[in-house]
């Protein structure tokens, strides 16, 4: 992997009398666009508002594009571009008067860059309209316009799908992997969506009540989603006279006509027929075999994420 | 420092896009208009009410009145008959100018004696105060209208009675300096005449306390002669001193709507008021606060744009509040005035600027209390980001601060209501001791305001670079 454009280590944060961070911890490199992913009230937002200097960072470290944030804060923010949960932006301008006001509070941002980036999000037609009269999804596309004006090397977003319709999800998703793949850029993207991370993001960091479950490749987690077996359904006259035949397999009965039966992948047709000969054999009456539908992504992501009930704590 | 000021414009370019801002704007504006137009107003209705001086005929038919009540009340009146005398020459030579008038009226001044005779009865001796020949020469002069050899016989008439020179100064003056004595009535008000009416005056005054005076009742007469002998020297028609205390003259001219505007400024505060507590508050109620801080800059550094640019602002609103006056002033009451100066004296010694400094001097002398109370607004907004909370303490506190004060120095007589903000904001008032406290100096009262700008500033700071957002 390349070089660590984003380094957390040790990130706890007290709201009030509610700790909501416990010991985060995770790095994000260069040229991959990083998923934070986690159920609502997981703790995204504020992770993200500590990296970008929204909230007070209490314990912990971070260090983007190699500074400090809390002894090179001017330098470490340089690096970052951001949008933070709504794109609220002044609604009495333009968005190209907005992109302005960004422009001017940070370095070497010309007139030709806003008009290339306005062009990457596809708000050149609308541009000189006042905000207040744009669309979510506009202000969305503005907001991530706002974001990589500046050229950073991170880049953060809090759930930059919220409000955008399926064609400006695919435009974003196409957006984001260019500038991490094209332009080596560095982006982080929360949601609490594992179908949408499986799409854009090269690794997934999961957060649940507050505390880091672990960081894995989407290629590893999709053979977590692999058990090794496949399952069949059996559905006969009498899951007792079945079952009674099926010593040496794997299986739970599911009710009296249903039982689930596990075979190992390599050679799971072989043993299927060979369990299903065995069945007419004996004079069961087998009704039918179906394929037991494959565990999804989505519940890796819940299993992983409840360990205890799904309540939001 | 370029960054900081492109923060600036940045805080600059977000407020004047506000609308709010630009009805600020147009309200002072509006004010300025309104404030100029309506003193030309009831300058021009003043005028048409002058007061109606008369004319010749009317004081021919009065001398003739006097004759009529003097015949009538002959037996009462012993001098009757020098009365009429004195009534028939003024018909007969329609005598009606001031210094004429007072000539003959002194030249036929009688004395009248109780004569008590021999027998017990009472007769009265009348005489003139004047000799015959005395009489006939005021009444040559008079005839001949030539006022500067009544006023040289005035003089050696002083002269030979030993009078202190400060007695007969103004004819000693108008002689030297050919200024002739009003004629017509509508040179009593000239302004010549009425400086030197003032100094006569003040003179008379300083031959009446004598000598041994005390130093503080002849100190304030003293600086009006100062004050009025360098007008006339130096030919100043306006005294731009005289405008700014417009309440006690109730002239209205170009200087005196000057003056009142610098009173209006409190106006033009409140709106700035409005501005510095929104500044950071509608920051936070919009959501762009997010957006604000992600940027690479330190908060204190957008903190100062922000504190800079309100200021900024207030002084921009409260300076096209001074040009559309002073403009406006120009075109409807004329630019004769404007290279008038501010005369004053202090122990006799002259000083003086020009009306346009001391006007522009005034307006920033009153900015310090707006600067002070928005500040104030803008350190509440800091910390609770609520405009409306920031807003309300300080207009409270810009118009009633001062009474506050005063309830408290005045009826309760507590001295320690010195060290308020709201005794010390009017530095005009300290520097001319009109304040109510012993001994307040301007020293005190700059470091009182400067206390307190640093506390509300350090407040603004502490609130908005600790918040979470
Ligand atoms: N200002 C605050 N004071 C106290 N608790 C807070 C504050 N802000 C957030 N929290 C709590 O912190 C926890 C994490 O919130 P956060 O917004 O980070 O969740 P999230 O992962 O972004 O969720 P979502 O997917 O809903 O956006 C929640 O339990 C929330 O109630
Ligand atoms: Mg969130």
């Amino acid at each position: 992997m390349s070089n660590a454009a984003l380094i957390i280590s040790g990130l706890n944060k007290t709201l009030g009398k509610k700790h909501i961070l416990h010991d985060i911890s995770f790095e994000a490199y260069e040229g991959e666009v990083f998923g934070f992913l986690g159920p609502n009230g997981a703790g995204k937002t504020t992770t993200i508002k500590i990296i970008v200097g929204l909230l007070r960072l209490d314990e912990g470290e971070i260090e983007v594009g190699g500074f400090d944030i809390k002894k090179n804060y001017e330098k470490a923010m340089a690096n970052i571009g951001g949008i933070v949960e709504n794109p609220e932006l002044y609604k009495y301008m333009t968005g190209r008067q907005n992109l302005m006001q960004y422009a001017r509070m940070r370095e070497g941002v010309t007139a030709e860059r806003i008009d290339e980036v306005v062009k990457l999000v596809g708000l050149s037609n609308r541009i000189d309209e006042k905000v207040g009269k744009y669309s979510l999804g506009m202000r969305q596309r503005l907001g991530v316009a706002q974001a990589i004006l500046h050229h950073p090397k991170v880049l953060i977003l809090d759930e930059p799908t919220n409000g955008l319709d399926p064609a400006g999800i695919k435009e974003l998703r196409d957006i984001l992997k260019s500038l991490a793949h094209n332009e080596g850029i560095c982006v982080l993207v929360s949601s609490h969506l594992m179908s949408e991370m499986e799409l854009m993001c090269d690794r997934v960091g999961i957060i649940a009540n507050g505390s880091m479950i672990g960081v894995y490749t989407v290629a590893e987690m999709i053979s977590a989603s692999k058990t090794g077996t496949d399952e069949y359904i059996y559905e006969t006259d009498s899951s007792e006279k079945a079952s009674a035949l099926m010593a040496g397999y794997n299986f739970t009965i599911t009710d009296e006509t249903h039982i689930d039966v596990e075979f190992p992948e390599e050679n799971a047709s072989q043993a299927m027929a060979e369990l299903n000969e065995k069945l007419i054999l004996a004079g069961v009456k087998l009704y039918s075999v179906s394929p037991k539908e494959k565990k999804k992504l989505e519940d890796v992501f819940i299993e992983l994420t409840q360990s205890g009930g799904a309540q939001i704590e | 420092m370029s960054r900081m000021f492109r923060l600036i414009k940045n805080e600059f370019i977000k407020t004047v896009r506000k609308t709010s801002t630009i009805i600020a704007l147009a309200l002072v504006i509006l004010l300025a208009i309104g404030l100029v137009v309506v003193a030309k107003i009831a300058q021009v209705q003043s005028e048409r009410y002058n007061f109606d001086f008369g004319t010749v005929e009317d004081d021919i038919s009065y001398y003739q009145s006097m004759i009529d009540d003097a015949e009538a009340h002959k037996e009462s009146d012993p001098a009757y008959k020098q009365n009429i005398e004195m009534y028939q020459f003024l018909i007969d030579n329609k005598i009606t100018d001031d210094w004429e008038y007072e000539a003959i009226a002194d030249a036929f001044s009688t004395n009248t004696e109780e004569v008590t005779a021999e027998d017990g009865s009472v007769s009265y001796q009348v005489s003139y105060v004047y000799s015959d020949e005395q009489r006939d020469k005021v009444k040559s002069f008079v005839v001949a209208k030539d006022w500067k050899g009544y006023y040289n016989f005035l003089i050696d008439k002083f002269k030979a009675e030993g009078a202190d020179p400060n007695t007969y100064w103004e004819y000693q003056y108008r002689v030297d300096n050919g200024v002739a004595p009003p004629a017509g009535h509508d040179d009593i008000t000239n302004w010549k005449n009425q400086c030197i009416f003032s100094v006569s005056s003040a003179k008379q005054q300083l031959a009446s306390l004598g000598a041994d005076a005390d130093e503080s009742d002849t100190a304030q007469l003293k600086d009006e002669i100062a004050v009025n002998m360098y007008r006339l020297n130096n030919n100043c028609e306006v005294n731009v001193a005289d405008s700014v205390n417009y309440m006690e003259t109730g002239e209205l001219n170009f200087w005196t709507v000057l003056s009142i505007s610098v009173n209006l400024l409190t106006i033009v505060g409140l709106l700035m008021i409005l501005i510095a507590g929104s500044s950071i508050s509608s920051e936070f109620s919009d959501g762009t606060i997010k957006f604000l801080l992600i940027n690479p800059v330190k908060r204190w550094k957008i903190l100062m744009s922000k504190y800079f640019n309100v200021i900024f602002i207030g002084y921009i609103m409260m300076f096209v509040f001074f040009l559309v006056v002073t403009t406006l002033s120009c075109i409807l009451f004329g630019t004769s005035q404007l290279g008038a100066e501010y005369i004053t004296s202090m122990n006799g010694e002259v000083q003086t600027t020009s009306g346009i400094l001391l006007i522009l001097r005034n307006y920033l002398l009153g900015s310090v209390s707006i600067v002070v109370m928005a500040t104030l607004a803008f350190a509440i907004s800091s910390v609770t980001k609520s405009s409306a909370l920031a807003i309300c303490v300080s207009v409270f506190s810009l118009l009633s601060g001062a009474g506050i004060v005063a309830v408290l120095k005045e009826a309760l007589n507590q001295d320690w209501a010195r060290f308020f903000i709201f005794a010390n904001m009017d530095l005009a008032a300290v520097a001319n001791g009109t304040t109510g406290f012993a001994h307040h100096t301007i020293g005190f009262a700059v470091a009182v305001i400067v206390v307190h700008m640093i506390v509300f500033l350090l407040t603004a700071w502490d609130g908005f670079t600790k918040k979470e957002v």
